[in-house]
């Protein structure tokens, strides 16, 4: 018993830590913020610790076959905890204001970092959904947290609308495949796709098509992306960045142990409806951020765009191509991830320079001159913008390298054609960005308030990662390689 | 006699009911009801298939079920409160403010 408490730590680490954050803060509601803030940001470090320590095991299948603890699930138990971190140090000017308040902010953001590492790690249909919910329902809440704000509150209500409804899609896909395998383990779901492959009932189908219905939701795949814009722009700035990219990437991981794992002998069956997710997902997201406006709107859109182009390694995945696919996915993860959150960190400093009365101004036409009066985070912008594009020697064009690679690999030439165009369509309005920076001439000289340091911490460490890896992509490549290959 | 099948044809009945109440009706807690349908509707053939499959992680599931939809109730009725303090309305057409 002592063993697995052990094996659980990362998660109950985050769990306790945020328990005590929100007991503290409603003991002591006037005490300092910034201890509130410490202690997160202590509860995040020690459940790195304990995940690096669990690293030496070889996989560990927990509480009957409920969860499972290898490199897998701890590279995106590290991933959360990473951006989760620099969540934190984005939002830490809204806790400062006020904006936000700092107990429970902090509660549910630990939360919903702890259940999207449970996430991963679940082998379960029923370790998946709840972990799913924690996460969904915490992220619900972070949405609409700036309360007097009525675009945070409408956001929240559309993401909440929306993702309940498509939770029961999902649920009811789990009850489906629990009636037709009679277990609601991966195992058996892979066991039963293996032995009945050339007779699987009707029933079996529509329970694979109904969860990934549920989960399609949560990745933000066309046509299941209409909530996209609207949470995107009403979240605080540091939400939107957290959920484009912790949230989406522990959706892929589930996705990759359901889908790509254990039912990977039937995906020649569905490979055409995978097809028209990414084309679909790519093109329709690009398409749509060119005519956008509001920034946040805008990389809304870009973030829809670059779940499609992680759609192509899973359609580009087979049995012999498995490893080099689902690496590429895991590294173009991580290759967003800095990128996004960089990006959104300068938009989060933007805006509190130009926001007025409450009201968030966005626009792109704000920017003007934005890079001649703040020539580093000019610079920094720049980086984030090439890399979303693809432009060596960045993270983006490596992600997108292997990405295109493995469609290459499994003979799928056209899939990789039509994502290199969408690249280069989506060059336009990275680029529009750059030119309001550069370009435009800026309106009037106001008193300015001074970069917050967690802000610059971030986009510090954003702009660093995204050139290192670009450069060295090889040595994380490798690890990765080795975090998937026991999978299959 | 009512069997397997009738459980599994009355649950996706309420499922449809459910879907169909969350995409026509307008107003914001008829339509959160209706999502409650669709949930409660997944737990009637969970406990049915537990029962006609003598496997219990069916019925264990439904209490995990009952849980996540008593939150998702806290959450939601929170969110619609909160909008309803600026808004004043439950209409969901009057809520659209973001567009494009």
């Amino acid at each position: 018993m002592t063993a697995q408490i052990f094996n659980l730590s990362p998660i109950l680490i985050l769990i306790v830590t945020a328990l005590f954050v929100l007991l503290l803060d409603a003991l002591f509601p006037r005490g300092d913020k910034k201890l509130v803030f410490t202690l997160s940001l202590l509860g995040l470090l020690g459940s790195t610790v304990a995940s690096f320590q669990l690293w030496q095991l070889d996989g560990l299948s927990l509480l009957s076959e409920a969860i499972r603890v290898d490199h897998f699930s701890l590279f995106f138990t590290l991933l959360s905890l990473a951006i989760t971190f620099l969540t934190f140090l984005s939002a830490f000017p809204l806790m400062k204001e006020n904006k936000v308040p700092a107990g429970e902010f902090s509660f549910f953001l630990l939360s919903c970092c702890a259940g999207m590492s449970l996430m991963a790690w679940s082998t379960d249909l029923i370790t998946l959904f709840l972990s799913l919910e924690i996460m969904s329902v915490t992220a619900y809440i972070l949405t609409g947290i700036e309360r007097e704000r009525l675009t945070s509150s409408e956001g929240a209500l559309k993401y909440f609308l929306l993702g309940a409804f498509s939770t029961g899609f999902l649920l009811y896909g789990i009850a489906l495949l629990y009636a037709t395998v009679g277990s609601t383990q991966f195992s058996a779901l892979a066991n039963y796709a293996m032995t009945s492959k050339h007779s699987l009932p009707p029933l079996f189908y529509t329970g694979v098509g109904l969860l990934t219905v549920g989960l399609a939701f949560k990745i933000a795949v066309v046509p299941f992306h209409m909530w996209v814009p609207d949470v995107y722009e009403g979240a605080p700035t540091p939400i939107t960045a957290f959920m484009a990219t912790g949230i989406k990437a522990v959706s892929f991981a589930a996705f990759i142990r359901i889908f790509l794992i254990a039912l990977l002998s039937l995906k020649a069956n569905w490979t055409m409806i995978l097809l028209c997710f990414a084309v679909g997902t790519m093109t329709v997201g690009n398409l749509a951020a060119l005519v956008q406006t509001n920034i946040k709107r805008m990389l809304a859109y870009s973030s829809i765009a670059h779940a499609g182009y992680i759609f192509i390694a899973v359609c580009a995945t087979t049995h012999q191509s498995f490893e080099l696919s689902t690496s590429a996915i895991l590294f173009y993860l991580i290759a967003y991830g800095l990128m996004t959150l960089g990006a959104f960190a300068i938009v989060t400093y933007a805006s509190s320079l130009y926001s007025k009365h409450g009201q968030e101004k966005n626009m792109i036409s704000d920017y003007a001159g934005f890079g001649l009066r703040f020539p580093l985070l000019g610079g920094a912008m720049i980086i984030f913008m090439l890399s979303f594009i693809g432009v060596p020697p960045t993270a983006g064009f490596m992600g997108k390298f292997y990405l295109f690679g493995s469609a290459i690999k499994s003979h799928l030439f056209w899939l990789a054609m039509v994502g290199i165009l969408n690249s280069v369509i989506s060059s336009y309005y990275y680029l529009r960005i750059l030119v309001a920076f550069y370009m435009n001439k800026p309106k009037e000289t106001e008193a300015l308030t001074p970069l917050p340091l967690s802000l610059g911490v971030v986009i510090f460490i954003a702009a660093l990662g995204t050139i290192l890896i670009g450069l060295f992509p090889s040595k994380i490549f490798a690890i990765i390689l080795k975090t998937v290959t026991p999978l299959l | 006699m009512v069997g397997y099948s009738h459980y599994l044809i009355l649950s996706a009945v309420l499922f449809t009911i459910g879907v169909f109440g969350v995409l026509l009706r307008r107003n914001l807690i008829i339509i959160f009801m209706s999502i409650e349908l669709m949930l409660n509707s997944v737990n009637l053939s969970l406990v049915a298939i537990s029962k006609f499959t003598q496997s219990a992680d069916g019925q264990i599931f439904v209490f995990f079920v009952i849980t996540v939809a008593a939150v998702e109730a806290a959450v939601g009725l929170a969110i619609i409160i909160s909008l309803f303090r600026h808004k004043q309305t439950t209409a969901i057409d009057e809520i659209n403010l973001m567009k494009g």
